[in-house]
């Protein structure tokens, strides 16, 4: 029988006995509150769709980070303390404390994404600015597809790293990469080599601008904006634009399937590196 | 009954040789010690045996299951007391054993587990305030919990005390007498002495001999000491003690004879003493288990 459940439970509890959840929970509501305050004083015929867009453009940045900070750790942690060698020694698989560590940080994040969301909406509506069902329900979605995304790339890293410190600079590339938007830069920076160190001229090939989509965000916006199209903006600050052209691989249905990819690739490909790895 | 069975089993990091071409097999329901000095393959061997290190040749069984392809159905039935563990979170020590019981899927007094190794009175402190010992004591605790078939203490009484230690011991004892197989790690001659049914000595990698510790005594070649004591030593006597067979050395120390001699020969050296003149008192040794051990790892503890 499957010990996966239990690892899920002692992950969760883990984040309460370490007061993980109570800060980060804190935190989130805090942070919600104040954006449901601030924007639940504007005109009372305001879209709809804008409170839970500004909750989701904040939950994004929020998500990224804890995903990431939550979660590196996880596994190369317990590595280095010995823990998981206490784990090994009951009959627990290593998947099952891979993909029960996933699912944990995932409940873990994901739960204190929704509270935040869930605050700032009803703060908002008290406050007297209408505030639409549909839209929130997406941005829920949407921040739980950012979480499930970053949970498993960093748990991924987590379960492939040797040590700590090489989680470490992995998690910091992570946040470069993807908040700081270095991304976008990597092929222009081939480009930039491949051209004899001079700055390239001309517009950017296809291939540069389809790099583009493939970074997480994007892909998740891209999904996003076939389903919800009003609350899809508050993806621009992390992710290339959309061309007016809307090339096949700005779809949603293509943006949907590199997501996919992102949730399951990463924290798959870091169990099979654990799974070979002598402890 | 086969507890243990290591077949050819080989382990290689790199340059380095942990484990060579070891072969063993341990009975169900023996208390086995794995004797070695650090760095010897002792702990590489427990941990192929739970599949945290794969072999690079040869194969690991435990009650018949591959310890690689059957992993988990080993640890089942198997408890463990790992060497260089950690704490689990900031898990309490109540906690730890409540978890222990859960992962096995069995039911069980979680106070009597506490109270058995000795860390009751600080059952709902955070096993990361722990002493080494203590630390030591719970996850002696978690192995015993739920009743497993084998037991694997990889070093079990590094860090305890001496009535922590004899508590270690007397667990060992009951859980063999409770039909468990034991199988243990030390560096610590007396305590698998003390409990051992067999012991392997590991050196550099090789298993150079298994056996009980009385044949490793006699095939070692290691003999029993017997130290005489007179007014003064009667002339002739020591050419006359060492015509005695099984006599391998005979030594006279101011007005003491000493004798180095198989157990054997005692008797019948003890009698030519008393022949020869007025003995004051005899002193007898047996081989210590330190000289059997330098002499197969050639010293290298």
């Amino acid at each position: 029988m499957s010990r996966l459940p239990l690892v899920v439970k002692k992950d969760v509890l883990d984040s309460f006995r370490d007061r993980q959840a109570y800060f980060v929970g804190a935190l989130f509501v805090l942070v919600g509150g104040l954006l449901g305050y601030l924007f639940g004083g504007g005109p009372p015929d305001a879209s709809p769709s804008a409170v839970p867009r500004f909750s989701l453009a904040l939950l994004i940045f929020l998500g990224v980070i804890s995903a990431i900070a939550l979660s590196y750790n996880q596994i190369v942690g317990k590595r280095a303390s010995g823990e998981l060698r206490v784990l090994l020694g009951l009959p627990f698989s290593r998947f099952e404390l891979v993909y029960g560590t996933l699912i944990g940080r995932f409940v873990l994040v994901g739960a204190v994404s929704l509270l935040s969301l869930g605050t700032t909406v009803v703060v908002a509506a008290a406050r007297g600015t209408p505030v639409g069902a549909v839209p929130t329900l997406a941005a829920a979605a949407a921040v739980l597809t950012v979480v499930a995304v970053f949970v498993s790339v960093s748990v991924g890293l987590s379960a492939a790293s040797k040590d700590t410190s090489r989680a470490s600079v992995g998690a910091f590339g992570l946040f470069i990469l993807i908040l700081f938007r270095l991304w976008d830069l990597l092929p222009f920076a081939a480009r930039f080599f491949t051209n004899g160190f001079e700055f390239p001229s001309g517009p950017p090939p296809t291939w540069e601008v389809a790099w583009g989509h493939l970074s997480p965000i994007a892909a998740i916006r891209n999904a996003v904006h076939g389903v919800a199209p009003d609350i899809a903006s508050a993806f621009a600050p992390y992710a290339a634009q959309i061309p007016e052209s809307e090339p096949v691989f700005t779809g949603p249905l293509f943006g949907a399937v590199v997501v996919l990819v992102w949730v399951v690739l990463p924290v798959t490909a870091g169990y099979y590196r654990l799974a070979g790895a002598d402890l | 009954m086969t507890a243990i069975k290591l077949d050819d089993l080989t382990k290689t990091y790199g340059d380095v040789t942990a484990l060579q071409n070891v072969d063993l097999t341990v009975a169900d329901g023996e208390v086995f010690g794995f004797l070695g000095p650090n760095g010897a393959g002792k702990s590489t061997t427990i941990d192929i045996l739970l599949d945290q290190v794969r072999p690079t040749a040869g194969s690991a069984e435990v009650f018949g299951l591959d310890a690689q392809a059957d992993s988990v159905a080993v640890r089942e039935r198997t408890g463990v007391l790992p060497d260089g563990y950690g704490t689990l979170g900031v898990m309490t020590g109540r906690e730890h054993v409540e978890f222990a019981f859960e992962a096995k899927n069995a039911d069980g007094d979680v106070d009597a587990v506490l109270e058995r190794v000795g860390i009751a009175h600080a059952a709902d402190r955070k096993a990361t305030a722990y002493s080494k010992g203590m630390a030591q004591r719970l996850m002696l605790g978690m192995a015993v919990a739920g009743e497993p078939d084998l037991l694997l203490l990889d070093e079990p009484t590094t860090g305890l005390d001496p009535n922590g230690a004899r508590r270690m011991r007397e667990i060992v004892e009951a859980e063999r007498d409770r039909g468990a197989t034991v199988f243990f790690s030390s560096h610590i001659l007396e305590q698998v002495e003390a409990v051992c049914d067999r012991v392997g000595i590991l050196n550099q990698g090789r298993l150079v001999a298994v056996d009980s510790i009385d044949d490793l005594r006699e095939t070692a070649g290691s003999t029993g000491q017997l130290r005489v004591s007179f007014e003064s030593v009667p002339d002739g006597l020591a050419d006359a003690v060492a015509s005695v067979e099984g006599v391998a050395s005979v030594t006279a120390e101011g007005t003491d004879l000493v004798v180095g001699c198989e157990d054997g020969a005692k008797a019948a050296v003890i009698n030519r003493c008393f022949e020869a003149g007025t003995v004051r008192d005899v002193e007898t040794t047996e081989a210590s288990l330190e000289d059997i051990f330098v002499s197969y790892t050639g010293g290298a503890r």
